[in-house]
């Protein structure tokens, strides 16, 4: 494998950095961020706050590759690690830090946390830069990578596009509060007219950064989904928050106020742009390889059929349990019967009943999603937290009032009145993905074997799940527990 | 910690380390001027500094011991301190925090805001500790491409001889308590690399299922043994040591073992009856089904074309010797397949086909009660196979079959069902054995006097309670329950745990005998005729190994319910008639051969 010279990578990072930097000095240059960063030197001046910000993105971009200097990111997962990098640093900097440098008082209240709104998006779109930079020049080139070959970079830049496209339209056929028009209002006001266009070069977009971050291994649909999600929350911010805005109205819409008013989006960012794109793009994919593929190490590896009907037992199994623990959460907050309504029931019993249902099916989904993914109980833990916020999102904010007949809506109000729900979906998720890695662990522990060309297969597979599913799981819990409470 | 340190100790660092976070931390908060109020809303300081440590620490040994902190990076414990960090924020201030105030958590966001400066210091705090697990775990990280890694001499080696169902459930059972421990190795010797299904062998014969549709490769089945396609040729019992024979190249495998399994299985046993083991027919193999499939079908074709009726009658008489499961299941299916392609014959009337089966007692099936023997007596007997009960085979040659009463049946099949015997192997040993050669355990299935030796299936005597005749049939259910206790109390050997004795008592037994009929005995529950049938397939389609190989057969009988069977000579290549004495080399380790 090619690693490069510390000096190389660091000065790359660096530049990353500055690039970063650059980007968020220009979405906080109203806010009169820049003399608050100034103070940490006594200075008032914007000029000097500007040069002391780009000094610190450099040490903290040449930080960031010099970390990862030797991680193998040929899907594109450094670009996770630089956003969860960008927000550890709010926390950490904007948050913690620059009172203390300054001199204030250490206050980690909401109403800070709020006031910070700028410095959030700021730290993720520098976070995302210097990922970004980082993968296109700096990411280590793994031979062994090469030897278990995905799809081509052509096909896989193509059929991210017209997955993007495709979801892109079938999104503008959609009516009321998911329709486009509804979903750019916040960001387009008076030009709300330009909403399919808008949708088109968003799928599009998004599609195609997808299908270039898709070039290693196959990651199996589990992962795709979540990793989905979060990409689109990348567009969120990047193009909802950021670019869209700016284009329209000059400024981003970085402040609390204005992301309150674009949370909206949000949820279809996430469930349309990021989740359906990633599925379409996996299935686009899939089938490429099942019609095409010559070469049999490029086609399905032992089949469907393997294995899969005791991962789904266990799965199920695994979502009894954690349909237990739900119910827990959600009878004490009374919510069983909003549950019921599915059916048309308003009692409890019945609401209780439709909910372990789902809670078994959701659990023998995960079962199949997620074969093979675990390696401990933190990373079945990771996949099972993440899925269950998947379907918080997917389920509490968007099937279960289209179920309920009621209208969806995606407001914070909306969001935080959910919030007990978040909490039994976090609960849900961890025992599901520990129970089933426990169930994997007896019946099939794929991370584990006395035999020398096995155990460096799945030494390879589980570096790849440490040097990529970290970052997804704690960006999904992020992105589900801290904006509906910025928001809300 | 997680791959060389013992859990305790793991436990014990962990829970150093917590401690010392938790207090720094409480101590740091508490001098920077912030109340610890904040964490988990409570007033008193002290108890939330108490709380705090405590809960830090629980979370420090939570994290240590359910990551397996040789193959995560440094970056990857920090996020995972983070995201630990969350979780705790979530189960911590949002959840106990309300309780222990006496209030019921709402996880309402009013609350969430009320604890987010819990959240902030949790993340912080989860990051720091990752960072510092990831610095202070005991080992490096450990590379597993590294073969050093996996090349580690066992501590205790398990030898298991014999690739059935006892055999198998013994590998798998050390699979599941061991793992990919390096310290226990697990050899599974077979002669074949598939686990055979033999319940269904005799469709197999009778055309209606393809062979390989009803074994398992041994390497799926176990996947942390190491298979060895060998065959057993002795065992030195002073020097703990297995030889072996690879049958491709006749090379010596000499094989150590801190515990040997016996799981050999049985062979024919021909009895020295003068000219059996040259021109019978045996079923204990997917080869042997296969070649008494093409030998019907051969018969058939050479009959269609004579014109003596002698000679039609002698090739159009099978025989089959045994009535027990076997015996009697063959026989019903080798009159299926006769039957059932007839049509493809023209020149045979199908009055001119025999089935004879010999069996020495008054009643076939004496496994089963005497109600279904009869029935099955019955309905075999309706459908035109004769019987000679109470006969017994005392001779063959290449045309007829001797019987001890002075009868001669001129045929040209003839199947032996009627004896088993333990492979050769046995012989060889030291070891108490009964009348019949298999070795007697003790309740443990240790052999007598022998603290390291097993036995478990067909080529073992082993006592049982429950069961009528004071001893364990030889059956399927049998040998994979007694491989699994072998399995644990190997398992229980080498850990120092006590030892489990077997007691298990027949759940069923299901005969199949041909088309749509069958015999079924569960519990006191009885059943024949077509529910027994469906029962027959439905049982032993779902005790098949593998969802795929479910699917197969499956598929095979749903095809045949509509299509014939098929008469296809596997064998057709070969220019000549092949008869058994130049086909049948009895396996020695009671698998294939």
């Amino acid at each position: 494998m090619t690693t490069r010279s510390a000096l190389e990578t660091g000065a790359g990072g660096a530049t990353a950095g500055i690039i970063g930097g650059l980007l968020f000095a220009a979405g906080v240059l109203d806010l009169g961020t820049l003399p608050t960063i100034a103070g940490i030197v006594r200075s008032s001046s914007s000029a000097v706050g500007l040069l002391l910000h780009l000094v610190v993105s450099a040490g903290l971009g040449a930080a960031f590759s010099l970390m990862h200097r030797r991680t193998a990111s040929a899907d594109g997962s450094i670009i996770l690690w630089g956003v969860l990098y960008g927000f550890f640093w709010w926390i950490f900097g904007a948050l913690s830090l620059l009172p203390l440098v300054r001199g204030d008082d250490l206050v980690w209240s909401i109403a800070a946390a709020q006031q910070q709104s700028p410095a959030l998006v700021g730290h993720l779109v520098f976070g995302l830069t210097i990922g970004v930079v980082h993968h296109a020049f700096l990411t280590r080139t793994d031979h062994r990578s090469t030897q278990m070959r995905g799809p081509s970079r052509l096909l896989s830049l193509v059929t991210g596009g017209f997955s993007g496209l495709g979801v892109a339209l079938l999104l503008t056929l959609v009516e009321g509060p998911i329709s486009p028009a509804s979903i750019w209002l916040p960001m387009l006001e008076e030009r709300v007219g330009l909403a399919t266009e808008f949708t088109l070069a968003a799928g599009l977009l998004i599609g195609v950064a997808q299908g270039a971050l898709r070039t290693s291994v196959r990651p199996g649909l589990g992962p795709v989904v979540v990793r989905g999600l979060l990409f689109g929350f990348v567009g969120w911010f990047s193009l909802g928050v950021s670019v869209v805005p700016a284009l329209v109205g000059g400024t981003a819409a970085w402040e609390a106020a204005q992301l309150a008013d674009i949370f909206g989006s949000l949820v279809p960012f996430l469930l349309v742009f990021g989740m359906g794109i990633a599925i379409a793009h996996h299935a686009l994919l899939t089938l490429h390889r099942t019609l095409f593929a010559q070469d049999l190490r490029l086609a399905a590896g032992e089949g469907v059929g393997a294995q899969s009907v005791r991962a789904a037992v266990g799965g199920a199994s695994a979502g009894l349990i954690g349909g237990v623990a739900f119910a827990v959460v959600v009878s004490q907050m009374g919510f069983t019967a909003d549950v019921g309504a599915i059916v048309g029931s308003p009692s409890a019993l019945v609401g209780l009943l439709v909910h372990m249902c789902i809670a078994v099916v959701i659990g023998a989904s995960y079962g199949l999603l997620f074969r093979q993914r675990s390696f401990d109980t933190l990373s079945g833990i990771g996949w099972g937290v993440s899925y269950g916020l998947v379907w918080w999102f997917l389920g509490a904010l968007t099937l279960l009032p289209l179920a309920s007949g009621e209208a969806v809506a995606w407001s914070p109000a909306a969001a935080g009145a959910a919030f007990p729900s978040l909490v039994a979906h976090v609960v849900y998720g961890a025992f599901v993905g520990a129970f089933v890695h426990g169930y994997e662990r007896r019946h099939n522990p794929w991370w584990v074997s006395r035999f020398e060309a096995e155990s460096r297969r799945a030494a390879q597979a589980t570096e790849q799940l440490t040097s990529s599913a970290p970052a997804v799981w704690a960006l999904t819990l992020i992105v589900a527990v801290l904006l509906p409470v910025l928001v809300a | 910690m997680a791959t060389s340190s013992s859990p305790v100790r793991t436990d014990i660092r962990g829970a150093l380390f917590g401690l010392a976070v938790g207090s720094a931390s409480a101590s740091l908060i508490t001098l920077g001027g912030t109340p610890m109020q904040f964490l988990l809303s409570i007033e008193s300081v002290a108890a939330s500094a108490v709380i705090h440590t405590a809960l830090t620490t629980l979370a420090v040994v939570l994290i240590c011991r359910s990551a397996d902190l040789s193959r995560h990076g440094v970056a990857s414990l920090a996020v995972s301190g983070m995201y630990s960090g969350l979780l705790c924020w979530i189960l911590g201030p949002l959840t106990f925090g309300p309780l222990v105030r006496g209030e019921a958590p709402t996880w309402s966001v009013v609350a969430v805001g009320d604890a987010f400066p819990a959240l902030v210091t949790q993340v912080l705090m989860g990051a720091l500790i990752g960072l510092g697990i990831a610095v202070l775990r005991p080992e490096p990280t450990i590379d597993l491409r590294t073969p050093d890694s996996v090349a580690a001499e066992p501590r205790t080696r398990v030898v298991v001889l014999g690739g059935g169902f006892g055999g198998v459930a013994v590998a798998q059972q050390l699979g599941r308590d061991f793992g990919a421990d390096p310290e226990v190795d697990v050899a599974l010797v077979s002669m074949t690399n598939s686990l055979l299904f033999t319940p269904m062998l005799a469709e197999v014969a009778g055309s209606s299922l393809d062979g390989r549709h009803i074994s398992a490769p041994l390497r799926a089945a176990c996947p942390q043994a190491r298979v060895l396609r060998l065959r057993a040729e002795g065992v030195d019992v002073g020097m703990q040591s297995v030889l072996l024979r690879d049958p491709d190249t006749d090379d010596i495998t000499v094989l150590q073992y801190d515990h040997l399994v016996f799981a050999l299985g049985s062979v024919p046993n021909f009895r020295d009856i003068d000219g059996l083991e040259e021109h019978a027919f045996t079923l204990k193999t997917l080869a042997d089904a296969g070649r008494l499939r093409n030998h019907v079908i051969r018969q058939l074709e050479r009959a269609d074309g004579v014109s003596n009726r002698a000679e039609r009658a002698r090739l159009l008489t099978f025989v089959v010797a045994g009535g027990g499961f076997a015996g009697t299941e063959t026989i019903a299916e080798l009159f299926d397949l006769a039957h059932g392609v007839i049509r493809s014959y023209p020149n045979i009337d199908p009055a001119e086909l025999r089935f004879i089966l010999v069996h020495s007692q008054q009643r076939i099936l004496p496994e089963i009660s005497d109600e279904l023997a009869r029935y099955s007596l019955r309905s075999l007997k309706a459908r035109g196979i004769q019987f000679r009960l109470g006969e017994r085979v005392i001779g063959a040659d290449a045309e007829s079959v001797f019987l001890g009463g002075g009868e001669r049946i001129h045929n040209a099949t003839l199947v032996w069902t009627a004896g088993n015997r333990p492979s050769s192997v046995l012989s060889s040993m030291r070891c108490e054995v009964d009348a019949s050669g298999r070795l007697i355990t003790d309740p443990w299935l240790r052999l007598s006097g022998h603290e390291n030796l097993w036995a478990v299936g067909d080529c073992a005597l082993i006592a049982s309670r429950s069961e009528v005749h004071g001893f364990c049939p030889p059956t399927a259910q049998h040998a994979q329950r007694q491989g699994s206790v072998v399995g644990k109390n190997i398992a229980a050997s080498i850990t120092g745990r006590d030892l489990q004795p077997f007691e298990f008592k027949t759940k069923g037994i299901l005969v199949a005998l041909g088309h749509r009929t069958a015999v079924a005995e569960v519990g006191r529950l009885r059943f024949s005729g077509v529910l027994a049938w469906l029962m027959w397939r439905a049982i032993y389609l779902a005790k098949l190994p593998g969802l795929e190989k479910r699917l197969r057969v499956f598929l095979d009988w749903s095809v045949d319910l509509v299509a014939p069977r098929d008469t296809v000579l596997t064998d057709a290549d070969e220019s000549q008639p092949v008869r058994p004495s130049q086909l049948t080399v009895p396996s020695e380790d009671g698998t294939q051969t």
